[in-house]
This record gives structure tokens, C-alpha cells and sequence, in this order.
């Protein structure tokens, strides 16, 4: 066949890239289909669509760099190596799930695989992941930390005073601002006056740029960067990742205040369609080894759902476990 | 554990403060400060962390820009890794920035996470009540946060009980909001030296009785014990139960005296305490429940009362309460032909001065704006001028005694 595009990235990572995005497709389809057809009830909030980021991310990071992410981020959680039977758990609140059913969908965990904190709160996670890397330089150890948000949390104050921090202290944070274009349900242009959220950067004197977040070599090599200047004291990164979100806020929004023409030009250029075929193109993979990925990500995601199932939900006793430390509720108002 | 046995030194509440968080840093690398303001030569809008940094480093005092939500989000960052911060948020007030990373997110981690991450930072605060800064600088925030699962909320009143709570606090394993009171910081007492902790939880008794129980935290401690002790001369004997911390509440030391003097008298916010006997069926038995608690009302500023500020020692404190509350504090009394000599309060978070001497004889004629004595505080000493012009009357001061603010030092006769 003719090659039309090259790799800008070893075979081994585009591979990584590929396998990393239709792992998160997959779990973000089958959980919407489970909700849809009332096979079970839960509330999500699709990342279909933003991911190459996280394909990119987690292939650029090593299992014991930390991430923050938000509610929007199981493609985040995939991507870092979370097992999905612990992601699908914990949507759906049973037993096998990261947090034993107990976090739900907006608060996944998982230290050893270095996810340490899901926020359901906008911008509340940008401390915290300052805090992380605080943790990092005083422990002397050169692990980074990413933190998701996206556009919409750029306008909170706890975004401004963490970026502000992790600037002034020089910590080896990347910021990767996953820009969708909506705040919810809010054009960007009705919330901000600048039109590219990078130029946030600039005011806390941050290295900071715009990639294409839906091609993830592109992403890639833009996050490995970061990732090398945070490992070697150079400070803090800004990453806008500019992307597009196919199933709005949460799962039955109808994303109304999208117009079509703009919705289905997204879709037409789905990241992860758009990478099967250069993957094809460039003669590197053949049809027939990028079949047996998205195979092997559906029968992952199918195990993943009857593991959970099986595991059950947790006790009403489990809820006052956790609490405090050692369960003891002695004092504590009931 | 006797308390006889142990090295103690007296010192105030500021110093023992002081002393806990040097004792801490001391003890464990993995705890280290971070606020606003902390570092020397600044160390602290009270003084409290002066020192500290000079001593342990300015990687373990940390500096932060005026951002509460960051100053607690950072910690929860670095607990999660293991470390063990001690945050400070300057005032209590300035706590509303910060109470998104401390409810969402300090208190739910453990839980949230099944136990896989926790935040077990300390947020050290203080109210600045009675100080005179006004509405938004004098709010005791406490009732708030006792109604959080997953936080803790100290907030004691003597020395020993600040340091030994303190250290408690900073190695506890959950979250908690460790309150000071700004009006109490001169309030001395003895100490015991060195890692000597109070365990969460347990109430004291600072005055027993056997006729009426006042339950009580922080400033009420010692308006409690003036209350016994003018109770006293009515005949009736008052417990005063200190409950030193809110969450986790030592329910069992409040059921223990109420059973045996009935009545009760509760010095507080919020509605915890008499949930706690009301549930246990005690109110019928011989006496009704009585909150004594602030107005619903905002507090005034730029007039210190001296409502609420205490200088003396644990066991004999000398508090301002409301002598001064219908006065104005600038120095006139316009009933009678004298201009009171009174403390000045010097700085945002004065409490008391050392007063050093006078610089003008007793009875000498003095002119508006010359100098009449030498006070000194934790930040500054200075020679005081004269308020108005005439003859100087001393009162009934001694050098290199401690005076609160507002405190009459001595008047002058205006012609």
C-alpha cells in the first residue's frame, strides 16, 4: 500500500497511543450503553472524544507520577493505568471498585497506579496537585504531576491561586487544561474575553502553549516535554489540549447549545478514526493488528462489568468505615 | 503520667504555641509549616512562628502568597504523600476561602478513597474576636465545622492545653482545625516541656462544683470561671467542664457532671452539647439546659471593648469582659475634667503591654504628645505620649507587669 503519513513517535508508543484511546472509548460506550438500556443506573460524564490527552499522557508518565483529574476522567483514569474493573466499580458502586463502591464515578483513587484524587469540585483539584509536587521536591524524588481540568475551570480562583503557587515555587506541575469548548454547558466565548486559554500562563510568567489534543502524537511530544522539564527543576508547564466533547456534560444532555454543524464536524474527525487511519497509513500497522486491540479493549471492558457486577455493594455499615482513622467514632456527633 | 514529674516552665498562650510547633518540627522531618507570613523576620501577624524558620529552615516554614484555598489544597497534597503539614490561615475569617479543600476534600479523602489516601493536616487558625477589626476579622467559626464528618475541631484555652493539644493535633491521623483565641494569648501558665500530648476528646475540669454545671471552650473558660467565682458569693457552687475539643466530644465527662449537679449552663455555639443531654433524658430530671451564646449579630469594629480579652494567668486570669463596652476606648472621659492613660493597643492582634515605667514624675505637668512612659510588646517597644495636656496622676501600676489593652495606667487633670 501507499504510505501517506509518517510516525512522529516510536511504533512501541504509537501503539501505546492507539491501544490507550480505544481502552477509553470502550468503557465510555459500554457504560452509556448500560445506562441507556437500564441495565444499570449510574451518572457519568462522557469523555468520548477527548481521547488522545490521556492516551498521550499516560504514555508519556511513569506509573508512579501523580494525576489529579475531575469528574469528566475516566479516559484520564484509563490512561494512567487504573484497572478498568476498578473504574467500572466504582461507577457503578459496587465492591470491585477503587474505592469498595464508596467514591462513585466523580471521586476514583488509586495511589499505586498514581491517580490521587478525582474532584467533583471545578478547580479544587489545581492545589491539591501543587500540593503533590510539594510532596515530591520534599521527598526528593523527581516524580511530576499532571492535573486535568478543563476550560471552564480556569475561571476559578482556586485554578489562579495554584497556578500562581506551583509558578513562584517552581514545582514540576503540568497543568493540561482539556479545552472542549463548553463550560458545562456554556460556549467559551460567553466566559472568558481571551480566545485561547494558554495565554492563562503567561500571567504567572509559565511556560504555556496550545496543542492539537486530538491528535496524540502531537500530544505526546508536547506532554514528554513537560514531563523532562519538571524532572530536571525546570518548573511548571501549561498545556491547552483543544478538543471536543461528543456527549455533553453528563449522560443524557442533549447538548442543545451545541450547534449541529459544529457537533458533527467534531465527530466527523473523531480522534480516534482519524488515528486508526494514519496508523494504516503510514504502513506501520495493518487493519487486522488494530482489529485485535479494539478486541481485546471490548472483551477487557465485558470481564471488567461481570467482575463488577458479581462483587456486590457495599454495607450501610461500610459508610461509617473511613470516616476517621481506625473507624473510631468514639466523640464524633452521629 | 504525673504532672509533678514532668519539667514545666510558665509561659503564655503565644509562647505555648510557639513551643508546640518547635517541639513538633523538632520531633518529626516529615511535619513542616505553611501560611501566610510565617517566616522570619516577620514570624507571624501574632508573632507566634518567630524563631522558626531561623531554626528549622525556610524548606519547613514556608511562605505562601495570600491564597487560603491554595495554602489548604497544598497541604492536602503533601499529607497524601505522607507528609504532615501544619497550615496556617491567619484569621479565622479568611477560613470561608479555604473551606472548599477543607470539606470536599480534607475530610472526604479518607472515606472517598476507602482509606487509600488521607489528609491528616492540621489548619491552624485563631479568632480575632474582641481585637476591634470589625465584622470580618472577629468571627468564632467553630459551630460550622463541627458539623463536617471527617473533621476534627480543637479549640483550647490555657497553655498547657495549647501545646499539649497542638502536638496531639499535628499527629493525629484526620484532619483537624486547631482554633486559638487571639484575646487569650497573654494568658500565662505553667507548661510542661518538651512531646507531652493531651489526647482529643477529653474534657477538663477547670473549676469543680457540686450545685451547676457550666459547659464551656476558649474565651468562655475564663468569663465561666468569673461567673463561679461571683456565683461563689451567692452561695452556689459551680463546675466549670473546659471541653477543649469540639469533635471528638467528650460526652461522657458532661453526662458524669450534669449527673451530679443537675442544671447546666452551656457557654457556646451551636447545639451539639445539648443534643448530647438531651438525648440522654437528663433535662427533666432536676434542672433546664441554658445556652449562653453571642448575640445573632455582626461584630462592630474600630472600638475595642475589651470584651473578652484575658491577661493574668490560667488560675487567676484578669479578663476585660464588658467593664469597657458602653465606653468608648479613645481615651476620654467626658464626665469628669480627667483624660484617662490607658494601654494602647499597638498592634492588630495586641492583647496586653509590659508596662516599663513612667518617663514623667506623679503630679508634674505634662503637655499634649510628650512622652509618659515606656510600654513594651511581642513586637514592639515604645514611649507612649501624653493624650492631653496636665498634670499627670499615676494609678495603681507596677513596672514590668503585664496590663491588657485599654487598661488605665494613670489620668490627667486638664485644666
Amino acid at each position: 500500500m501507499t504510505v501517506t503519513e509518517t510516525l512522529a513517535v516510536s511504533r512501541d508508543v504509537a501503539r501505546t497511543l492507539y491501544t490507550n484511546m480505544v481502552r477509553e472509548c470502550a468503557v465510555d460506550e459500554r457504560l452509556r450503553r448500560g445506562i441507556a438500556s437500564g441495565e444499570f443506573m449510574t451518572v457519568i460524564w462522557p469523555s468520548r472524544g477527548q481521547e488522545a490527552i490521556p492516551a498521550a499522557v499516560g504514555a508519556a508518565l511513569r506509573q508512579d507520577d501523580r494525576m489529579v483529574t475531575t469528574y469528566r476522567g475516566l479516559h484520564d483514569s484509563i490512561g494512567k493505568g487504573v484497572p478498568m474493573t476498578e473504574i467500572i466499580g466504582e461507577v457503578l458502586g459496587r465492591r470491585a471498585g477503587a474505592s469498595g463502591g464508596k467514591g462513585g464515578t466523580m471521586h476514583i483513587t488509586d495511589p499505586e497506579h498514581g491517580l490521587m484524587l478525582t474532584t467533583g469540585i471545578v478547580g479544587a483539584g489545581v492545589p491539591i496537585a501543587v500540593g503533590l509536587a510539594l510532596g515530591a521536591r520534599q521527598q526528593k524524588s523527581d516524580r511530576v504531576v499532571v492535573v486535568n481540568f478543563g476550560d471552564g475551570a480556569t475561571n476559578t480562583g482556586s485554578f489562579h491561586e495554584g497556578m500562581n503557587l506551583a509558578a513562584v515555587w517552581n514545582l514540576p506541575v503540568i497543568f493540561i487544561c482539556q479545552n472542549n469548548l463548553y463550560a458545562e454547558m456554556t460556549p467559551i466565548a460567553a466566559t472568558m474575553k481571551i480566545d485561547e486559554v494558554w495565554k492563562r500562563a503567561l500571567g504567572y510568567d509559565m511556560v504555556g502553549f496550545r496543542v492539537d489534543g486530538n491528535d496524540p502524537e502531537a500530544m505526546y511530544v508536547a506532554v514528554a516535554e513537560a514531563v523532562e522539564r519538571g524532572r530536571n527543576g525546570g518548573g511548571p508547564t501549561f498545556i491547552e489540549a483543544l478538543t471536543f466533547r461528543f456527549n455533553g456534560h453528563y449522560f443524557g444532555d442533549k447538548s442543545a447549545y451545541i450547534p449541529a454543524e459544529e457537533m458533527a464536524e467534531a465527530i466527523e474527525n473523531d480522534p480516534i478514526v482519524k488515528y486508526r487511519t494514519k496508523l494504516i497509513g503510514t504502513g506501520e500497522f495493518t487493519e487486522a493488528e488494530l482489529d485485535e486491540i479494539d478486541a481485546a479493549a471490548a472483551a477487557e471492558v465485558d470481564e471488567a462489568v461481570k467482575t463488577v457486577m458479581a462483587s456486590g455493594v457495599p454495607d450501610a455499615s461500610d459508610l461509617d468505615k473511613d470516616l476517621f482513622d481506625g473507624d473510631n467514632l468514639k466523640g464524633i456527633p452521629a | 503520667m504525673t504532672a509533678q514529674l514532668l519539667d514545666t516552665k510558665k509561659m503564655s498562650n503565644r509562647e505555648a504555641i510557639s513551643l508546640a510547633l518547635d517541639v513538633a518540627l523538632s520531633a518529626d522531618p516529615r511535619v513542616f509549616m505553611i501560611g501566610e507570613d510565617l517566616a522570619d523576620p516577620a514570624g507571624g501577624v501574632s508573632g507566634l512562628t518567630k524563631g522558626l524558620s531561623t531554626k528549622h529552615g525556610l524548606d519547613r516554614v514556608l511562605d505562601t502568597p495570600i491564597s487560603e484555598a491554595a495554602i489548604i489544597g497544598a497541604a492536602i497534597g503533601a499529607a497524601m504523600e505522607g507528609m504532615i503539614p501544619v497550615a496556617e490561615i491567619m484569621i479565622m475569617d479568611f477560613i470561608t476561602i479555604a473551606t472548599d479543600q477543607m470539606i470536599n476534600h480534607a475530610a472526604k479523602a479518607r472515606f472517598m478513597s476507602n482509606g487509600r489516601t488521607t489528609a491528616p493536616i492540621t489548619i491552624r487558625t485563631s479568632t480575632f474576636a474582641g481585637l476591634g477589626s470589625g465584622a470580618t476579622h472577629s468571627q468564632s467559626l467553630e459551630a460550622w465545622f463541627m458539623h463536617i464528618p471527617g473533621l476534627k475541631v480543637v479549640m483550647p484555652s490555657t497553655p498547657a492545653d495549647l501545646k499539649g493539644l497542638l502536638l496531639e493535633s499535628i499527629f493525629d491521623p484526620d484532619p483537624v482545625l486547631f482554633i486559638e483565641t487571639s484575646a487569650l494569648h497573654a494568658i500565662k501558665g505553667e507548661v510542661p516541656l518538651g512531646d507531652v500530648r493531651i489526647p482529643l476528646g477529653v474534657a477538663d475540669i477547670k473549676r469543680p462544683g457540686n450545685d451547676v454545671t457550666i459547659i464551656t471552650y476558649g474565651a468562655g473558660v475564663f468569663r465561666a470561671l468569673d461567673a463561679a467565682a461571683a456565683l461563689e458569693v451567692d452561695g452556689i457552687d459551680a463546675e466549670v467542664i473546659d471541653l477543649r475539643t469540639l469533635v471528638p466530644l467528650d460526652r461522657d465527662a458532661i453526662l458524669a457532671s450534669v449527673r451530679r449537679t443537675g442544671p447546666c449552663r452551656r457557654h457556646a455555639h451551636g447545639h451539639r452539647v445539648r443534643r448530647a443531654r438531651s438525648r440522654d433524658r437528663l433535662d427533666h430530671q432536676r434542672g433546664a439546659v441554658q445556652r449562653v451564646e453571642g448575640a445573632r449579630r455582626a461584630t462592630r469594629g474600630a472600638v475595642p471593648t475589651q470584651s473578652g480579652l484575658c491577661a493574668g494567668t490560667a488560675d487567676a486570669p484578669l479578663c476585660g469582659h464588658d467593664r469597657r463596652s458602653s465606653q468608648a476606648n479613645d481615651g476620654v472621659h467626658t464626665m469628669s475634667n480627667t483624660v484617662s492613660v490607658q494601654v494602647p493597643k499597638l498592634t492588630m492582634a495586641a492583647v496586653e503591654a509590659v508596662f516599663l515605667g513612667w518617663l514623667v514624675e506623679d503630679g508634674a505637668q505634662v503637655t499634649a504628645q510628650q512622652p509618659i512612659y515606656t510600654v513594651a510588646t511581642d513586637k514592639v517597644e515604645v514611649e507612649v505620649e501624653s493624650p492631653a495636656a496636665g498634670i499627670l496622676r499615676h494609678g495603681d501600676v507596677e513596672e514590668d507587669e503585664d496590663y491588657l489593652v485599654g487598661h488605665e495606667l494613670g489620668v490627667i487633670e486638664i485644666d
